[in-house]
């Protein structure tokens, strides 16, 4: 599934969508994928097919809207997974030869009518064992105050986000929500959620993004 | 000056070739033209350098170095025809040298300027054309405008231009009440600017029409219409519009209306429209979308949907909805009605049959 793929005649499957990759006469591989087609003059360089980051048609922001709201105690933390919308980049030779969305796409808007922000959505429960779904996010919260705190969606920025992946899932990077003040901020740390994943992109943090709304 | 002059009219260099033409002015037109010559290569190879480490390529590239060379190089042979003596003719109380001096000023700059603009513009990516459009309309009016007084000055009006002006102060007035259409627009445009009701690339209505902003001016604004037509509306007139901008604001709500039979379930009918706005990507989730019992109607039963979409998709979410809604309605078997109308008769209606 994820990873690098010789272009040869073969199949492969990238969650529920399908590529069928074809070898023609004069070297040429024909990359075929839904109504996506396109012609490859093959050469020793492979196929990568890698998550990105959900933006979508263009937005700065993912929302994940927990089915339950989290109650997190006075100075204590939880750790725990969430599902991920992604998104699979296509390369041969560092160029993007298509990139398609994978399961349900909706977005939401954050903030208000006069000054909010168009943001990727999706709904998830609030894992404590890693899901067993394509997309996943590892958040830790952390609740520093001398109060209790609830969450109920996580807003981070997704634009230029590194990605991990392994053969069969894709990682955002570690998110670290602080509920110190009325204003949770989260911290997309670019840093790997475990150990021994494959990264796309480089392994820089966001700027942190406080949830204002 | 008269240094200068002495050493090229002395001894042999004072010796006359052609009428008044010596080889002591040969000579120095012939330095006037070797140093402006130097000067233009030395200023090209330096903005040249300079262009490939810094970030302002806009202004500093291959096509400034050219132009300022050029200018150069030119000014240099004018003042080398003024050396010779064939430029010392006076106009308007001014050398000819100068006149053709500042016009050649005015005209590289005004050059300058427009491909530095034109650069600027080229060169930004498409979400921030808008921004650095206005930025590059600024930047190009004032170096016009700089270069339009460095050349009065090399011209050597502007003491005589203040006089000139002050005496024409009667005729100002006159062309000022003249001008006043132009003025007001100008004026408009300036407060347009900070007021920034639209910019470049939004989708407005205004004036009676509906189209993209194309362009704004420093004394209109063009839409370009929906049928791609050009409307040159005079910024006066825009100023004092009621503006309606389509695309200000992140989300915008599509509103449709959908009747449907008397007889039908108006809340089974209610959960196919949100299962159809469900399955559309680009109707938000946030702020939710709003379908009600609007109205019970002549023919229907009027279902209002009240969706919000991203505004840059508003319109295509706008022409789904309707068309989605109707072939979910079909699959479900629901009538969306024609008009019909229950005739009551005062009296009895009898009706004759002919046997025959």
């Amino acid at each position: 599934m994820f990873g690098e793929h010789e272009l040869k005649t073969q199949f492969i499957k990238v969650g529920g969508k399908k590529i069928h990759l074809l070898e023609e006469k004069g070297g040429i591989v024909r990359y075929r994928r839904d109504d996506v087609e396109r012609l490859i003059k093959a050469n020793d360089e492979p196929l990568k097919i890698r998550p990105a980051p959900a933006i979508g048609y263009g937005v700065n922001l993912l929302m994940i809207k927990f089915e339950e709201p989290i109650a997190v105690p006075p100075r204590d933390s939880l750790t725990g997974f969430a599902e991920a919308p992604i998104e699979v980049a296509a390369e041969i030779g560092g160029m993007e030869i298509d990139r398609f969305i994978l399961g349900r796409e909706k977005y939401a808007l954050y903030g208000t009518i006069e000054a909010g922000v168009i943001c990727r959505y999706h709904v998830s429960p609030f894992y404590l064992e890693e899901p067993e779904t394509i997309g996943v996010a590892k958040l830790l919260l952390s609740n520093p105050s001398n109060e209790w705190k609830s969450l109920e969606k996580v807003v981070l920025p997704i634009k230029n986000t590194p990605m991990y992946y392994t053969e069969k899932k894709a990682y955002y990077p570690l998110l670290v929500i602080i509920l110190k003040n009325h204003i949770p901020e989260v911290n997309n740390t670019g840093k790997p959620p475990k150990e021994g994943l494959n990264i796309v992109g480089n392994q820089l943090s966001l700027p942190n993004f406080l949830m204002r709304w | 000056m008269n240094l200068s002059a002495s050493i090229f009219e002395q001894g042999v260099l004072g010796e006359k070739l052609f009428l008044t033409l010596t080889i002591g002015l040969v000579i120095k037109a012939f330095l006037i033209v070797l140093i402006g010559f130097l000067l233009a290569k030395g200023v090209k190879r330096y903005l040249i350098n300079l262009s490939r480490t810094t970030k302002y390529v806009w202004i500093v590239n291959e096509d400034t170095a050219s132009t300022l060379h050029n200018l150069i190089l030119i000014v240099s042979i004018v003042y080398a025809f003024e050396a010779l003596g064939v430029l010392s003719y006076e106009i308007a109380g001014t050398s000819l040298s100068n006149l053709l001096t500042a016009f050649l000023v005015f005209y590289f700059s005004y050059l300058l300027a427009k491909k530095s603009k034109d650069y600027w513009i080229m060169r930004t990516p498409q979400e921030r054309i808008p921004e650095i459009q206005l930025k590059a309309k600024i930047f190009y009016y004032l170096l016009v405008t700089l270069a339009f007084f460095i050349a009065l000055n090399i011209a050597g009006f502007t003491g005589r231009l203040t006089t000139l002006l002050a005496a024409a102060g009667i005729t100002g007035i006159v062309l000022g009440f003249a001008s006043q259409t132009v003025v007001s627009n100008f004026i408009s445009g300036i407060f347009m600017y900070f007021d920034k009701p639209l910019k470049i690339g939004d989708p407005v209505e205004v004036a009676g029409y509906s189209g993209i902003v194309h362009d704004i001016k420093i004394l209109s604004t063009r839409i370009r219409t929906w049928d791609g037509l050009l409307v040159r509306i005079p910024n006066e007139k825009l100023f004092n519009s009621d503006i309606k901008n389509l695309q200000k604001y992140p989300a915008r709500r599509v509103d449709v209306v959908i009747g449907i039979a008397y007889k039908e379930d108006a809340q089974r009918v209610i959960d196919v429209i949100k299962g159809v706005l469900d399955e559309m990507p680009y109707v938000l989730v946030e702020p939710e979308p709003a379908v009600f019992v609007n109205n019970l109607g002549d023919n229907s039963v009027n279902i209002a949907v009240r969706a919000w979409a991203p505004s840059e998709k508003w319109f295509n979410v706008r022409t789904q909805i309707v068309q989605k809604i109707k072939e979910a309605l079909d699959r479900e078997g629901i009538e969306i009605p024609f008009p019909q109308r229950v005739n009551w008769f005062a009296e009895e209606l009898k009706v004759k049959v002919e046997k025959g």
